[in-house]
């Protein structure tokens, strides 16, 4: 039988180093540059935004780097633990979370307010990758196997929807349903899902969605009929990518932005600030960035030697796709307006640190690709 | 895109091969989704960009109107009449404010504005509207306007500006002739033109010369473009175009006769109006007056009752709007009239009884014994009834009207006055066509005294003796002071026939025994001119009989008194004409005004000559 050999401590660490992607490394870091720079321009004294920012990214990346070094067979020990944690946080904001705009979403950690639901889309990748980790694919599609994977799915996104906060249960929902797919659930209980929902959908908008909700919906149809109401956002959003042009109206010449007319221009709307002054050019490299990184966690994941690590980083991958595509599908008006942030360059504090947690997965899974759990 | 994608057949391949096949299925649909995404991008920011940069240029210039200065009046001297002066005031952008409580609210914190004036705004708000700026009728001093400026953008939509405002020099001896500038309504504004829809504080002429010449007074608007955050708050400056200031205007008008004027007026409901040989007035005052600055921010709605309600009613100009029987002041057209239609001759003569039955009618004449055998010369001067009731009854109305129209009467004077009236010469067509009777030979009789159906106004009565007094050519009546003074066309076919009524309106003044005799002015410069008596209420015969006197009656049946003519005699330079409603016999009343204004405008030239 053949036994590794020991290490010593020394040895473990340069082995880890050596495994270390910088090129991925240096992506983020790319990625987050342009967002210092965009917050950069769209800051003033008052606000400070910019050493905000700065703080939350050392933050981010002293933690993207532990979570890279710890071994990913700790990650695979502890998901259930992890998943049950923020289950627990989800079940105490209930109860005693910071109400803020009629949603109790926050804990306070008096200096840093966090977000428990963001904290869930990490939570559930682990939890669903443990899961498919073993599970055969002979017994996959067995009613008794998606059971449990039935319960990790639901409860977050009903005690997130009831906080309320729809937009993120659908986010968290939509995650798991790409964890799913991932891990080789048959096409027919997808098909079965989907024409089922397409069903209930008339009925849960009729009595599920709050009626703000509903009108989201409705300006999303047609923002131009309100454009002093809701459909603001967009119109304004459109308008001011729109007259970006080609070009770009130039470093820290946005007026869209600069003038005050774009609303949550530094979380939810940052996309438009950059295009609007670095145009069609800089929007398509910004997205091409993106892309980069979605690739290069495919590439690691594909070089996995585990299920586990595999599912992890696809989880990871498709969970920043998502927010990715609704965010740019918002800004420019192809989605309705959910406030979801661009990741990594949005301003905001739970959103980077789970966006990097993440990556962290994926790094330390890139690391210890050739180890077994 | 997944769907083309076979599901793995159970224990046919390893769980890695499905993960790594599905993922790639995922991450082909990821790249559809990022190119409809690029795509959109191609389609907002190539395709439509243009579009787009005019919308955020909306959003961020401003465009601000600047009113123009409001051009001068000066009088024939050059003395200014209507003058600008420059006020600091507020506008606010309906657009960009939530609502008028919560601005007026945080606009007195900056400024203290009474509880009276912020529910006048309120009411004010409601109807105006909402595309145009809302100017808050409040001027400010430089002191409270660049503090203002100072914090004006904490509140959301407010405006400070520089504008002008009209102030007259002597609002009430011009208020009538130069009338008043006033907010412009909806109909003004389509009049003038887009261009000056959107001034905040825009004023236009509502009456008067002020209507009267607007176009020229008003100016260009200029324009100043800025850049606003979404609060509406001003960032920076971009564009200033300089407006055009109206033109400023010079009237014929003599500030000093017209003040002496309105002061001879005092107290008396009526008119005088001055013009030379050429027809450019000198002097055009009605009385009672009102304070035409009151009018240039809204006049309250107290003043305006107390204005309306007036007896002598103050708002009308009595020059040019209110018609009177021309009365005595007509024989002369009467008497020319009849001579050029060779009806009479210089030397026709008529005996007055003191009353003349014809008809089935009786008629009087003023002077209740008579005025025995005269001539027209002797009927003019002594204001013979009798003998032009026969001049009027041989001569027919017809006839008389042609003559009328000659000099001007039944006609405006002015061109564009918005509140001229037109009065009225009758003729038997007319009564057939207006009234659908046919004509009486006693309504000739009546009319060749002045009375019954036509009414002029003191303008034409003005006019017409001016005319006269210019040997019988015609003028164009103006108030504006040019240089291209000159008579038109002659208008009467024979010279003898105007210096012998010349002549006898002379001896009506300057003679014993003539209407005016005792308005005469000796010396070098005598005036020559002729009274009359209009009645507005029918006298019966059995108020005949008591002999009441005028003065018993109510004020507003009392005789209208006028007089007509001109100076210096031998050397005709001006004509004047003077109303005074219900003021008694022509004699006693409008002949000593007119001599008073005649005088002072003599003594003028006399010191003008001396110098």
């Amino acid at each position: 039988m053949y036994r590794p050999i020991q290490k010593n401590i020394f040895e473990q660490a340069w082995e880890k180093i050596i495994q270390f992607d910088w090129f991925f490394f240096s992506l983020i870091c790319i990625l987050i540059c342009v967002g210092l720079l965009t917050i950069h321009t769209i800051d003033n004294s008052d606000s400070n935004y910019l050493f905000k920012h700065f703080v939350r990214i050392s933050i981010s990346i002293t933690l993207f780097l532990c979570i890279a070094f710890i071994h990913i067979k700790f990650w695979y020990r502890f998901a259930y633990v992890f998943y049950i944690g923020i289950v627990g946080l989800l079940i105490y904001v209930e109860f005693f979370g910071l109400s803020a705009l009629g949603a109790k979403r926050w804990i306070n950690l008096y200096f840093f307010n966090i977000q428990p639901s963001e904290l869930m889309k990490v939570g559930v990748i682990l939890a669903l990758a443990r899961y498919y980790q073993y599970i055969k694919l002979e017994e996959i599609d067995s009613f008794y196997k998606l059971i449990i994977p039935v319960f990790i799915i639901f409860i977050p996104f009903f005690l997130v929807s009831s906080q309320p906060d729809l937009g993120t249960g659908l986010f968290i929902l939509i995650v798991c349903l790409g964890m799913l797919w991932l891990a080789g659930l048959s096409l027919k209980i997808f098909i079965t899902g989907f024409f089922s929902l397409l069903i209930l959908t008339p009925f849960s908008i009729a009595f599920f969605l709050k009626p703000y909700q509903k009108e989201r919906i409705l300006t999303f149809l047609n923002p131009e009929n309100d454009p002093l109401g809701s459909g603001y956002h967009i119109v304004q959003s459109k308008i001011a990518i729109g007259s970006g042009g080609f070009w770009g109206k130039g470093f820290k010449q946005g007026t869209q932005s600069n003038l005050e007319f774009l609303p949550e221009k530094h979380t939810d709307f940052i996309f438009t600030v950059f295009s609007e002054q670095f145009g069609f050019f800089g929007s398509v490299l910004l997205i091409l960035l993106f892309f980069a990184i979605i690739l290069k966690i495919l590439n690691i994941s594909l070089n996995s030697q585990n299920n586990f690590s595999r599912l992890v980083c696809f989880g990871v991958g498709f969970n920043i796709f998502v927010y990715l595509a609704v965010n740019l599908g918002m800004v420019t008006g192809l989605l309705p307006v959910v406030g979801v942030p661009l990741p990594i360059i949005s301003y905001g504090g739970t959103a980077m640190l789970t966006t990097m947690f993440a990556l962290g997965l994926v790094m330390s899974a890139k690391i210890h690709k050739d180890h077994n759990l | 895109m997944e769907y083309f994608i076979p599901s793995p057949k159970k224990g046919s391949e390893s769980k890695a091969k499905v993960i790594s096949r599905r993922a790639f299925a995922l991450t082909s649909f990821k790249f559809v989704f990022m190119a409809m995404v690029v795509s959109r991008l191609f389609y907002l920011q190539i395709i439509k960009r243009d579009e787009f940069v005019i919308k955020a240029d909306k959003n961020r210039f401003r465009k601000w109107k600047l009113a123009p200065s409001r051009g001068l009046i000066l009088d024939k001297n050059d003395n200014i009449i209507a003058d600008n002066f420059q006020v600091f005031k507020i506008a606010l952008i309906p657009n960009e404010i939530r609502s008028i409580d919560i601005f007026l609210s945080s606009f007195s914190k900056i400024l203290p504005i009474t509880n009276n004036e912020i529910s006048y705004y309120k009411k004010k708000y409601k109807v105006h509207n909402k595309n145009l700026p809302f100017v808050l009728d409040k001027n400010l001093n430089w002191n409270e306007f660049s503090r203002l400026n100072y914090v004006i953008h904490n509140i959301q939509g407010a405006q400070p500006f520089m504008s002008y405002e009209r102030t007259y020099m002597h609002p009430n001896e011009f208020a009538h002739i130069l009338g008043y500038v006033s907010k412009p309504n909806q109909k003004d504004l389509n009049q003038i033109g887009t261009n000056y829809a959107d001034v905040p504080n825009l004023k236009i002429g509502k009456i008067g010369l002020e209507k009267n010449s607007n176009k020229s007074l008003l100016g260009t608007p200029g324009s100043a473009i800025f850049e606003v955050n979404a609060f509406g708050k001003r960032v920076k400056n971009v564009e200033k175009i300089d407006g055009i200031n109206g033109s400023r205007i010079k009237t014929s008008i003599d500030k000093d006769i017209q003040i002496y004027a309105y002061q001879q007026l005092k107290e008396k409901s009526g008119s005088v109006v001055v013009m030379n040989m050429y027809g450019r007035v000198l002097c055009c005052v009605s009385s009672p007056s009102y304070d035409s600055n009151k009018f240039t921010y809204g006049i309250s709605y107290k003043d305006y009752d107390v204005l309306k309600k007036n007896e002598k009613k103050p708002l009308v100009n009595k020059a040019m709007t209110t018609t009177y029987p021309p009365a005595s002041t007509f024989k002369m057209i009467v008497a020319l009239s009849a001579l050029e239609n060779k009806i009479i001759t210089k030397n026709f003569r008529h005996t007055c009884k003191g009353k003349v039955d014809l008809y089935e009618q009786r008629y009087h004449c003023w002077k209740e014994k008579g005025h025995g055998r005269v001539n027209l010369k002797r009927a003019i001067k002594e204001s013979c009834d009798i003998y032009f009731y026969e001049v009027a009854r041989l001569l027919g109305i017809d006839r008389l009207q042609k003559t009328a129209f000659r000099f001007g009467l039944g006609d405006y004077v002015f061109q564009d006055f918005f509140e001229e009236a037109k009065g009225l010469v009758p003729s038997t067509s007319w009564k057939r066509e207006a009234l659908g009777k046919s004509w009486y030979l006693g309504e000739t009789m009546i009319s060749g005294i002045g009375q019954g159906y036509i009414k002029t106004t003191n303008v034409q009565l003005c006019k017409m003796i001016a005319q006269f007094a210019n040997g019988g050519y015609q003028i164009n009546a103006s108030f504006f002071d040019s240089s291209d003074q000159a008579l038109g066309k002659k208008i009467i076919d024979d010279d003898e026939h105007v210096e012998l009524i010349l002549e006898s309106l002379f001896e009506a003044t300057n003679h014993p025994g003539g209407t005016s005799y005792r308005s005469r002015i000796p010396g070098t410069m005598k005036i020559a001119g002729k009274t009359g008596t209009a009645q507005v209420k029918k006298i019966s015969e059995s108020q005949r009989e008591q002999d009441l006197k005028n003065k018993d009656l109510p004020w507003k049946f009392r005789d209208h008194s006028l007089f007509t003519g001109y100076g210096p005699a031998d050397n005709p330079k001006y004509a004047i004409s003077v109303i005074i409603e219900h003021g008694g016999s022509g004699s006693a009343v409008a002949a000593p005004i007119a001599r008073n204004i005649m005088r002072k405008i003599f003594e003028k030239e006399r010191k003008l000559n001396n110098v």
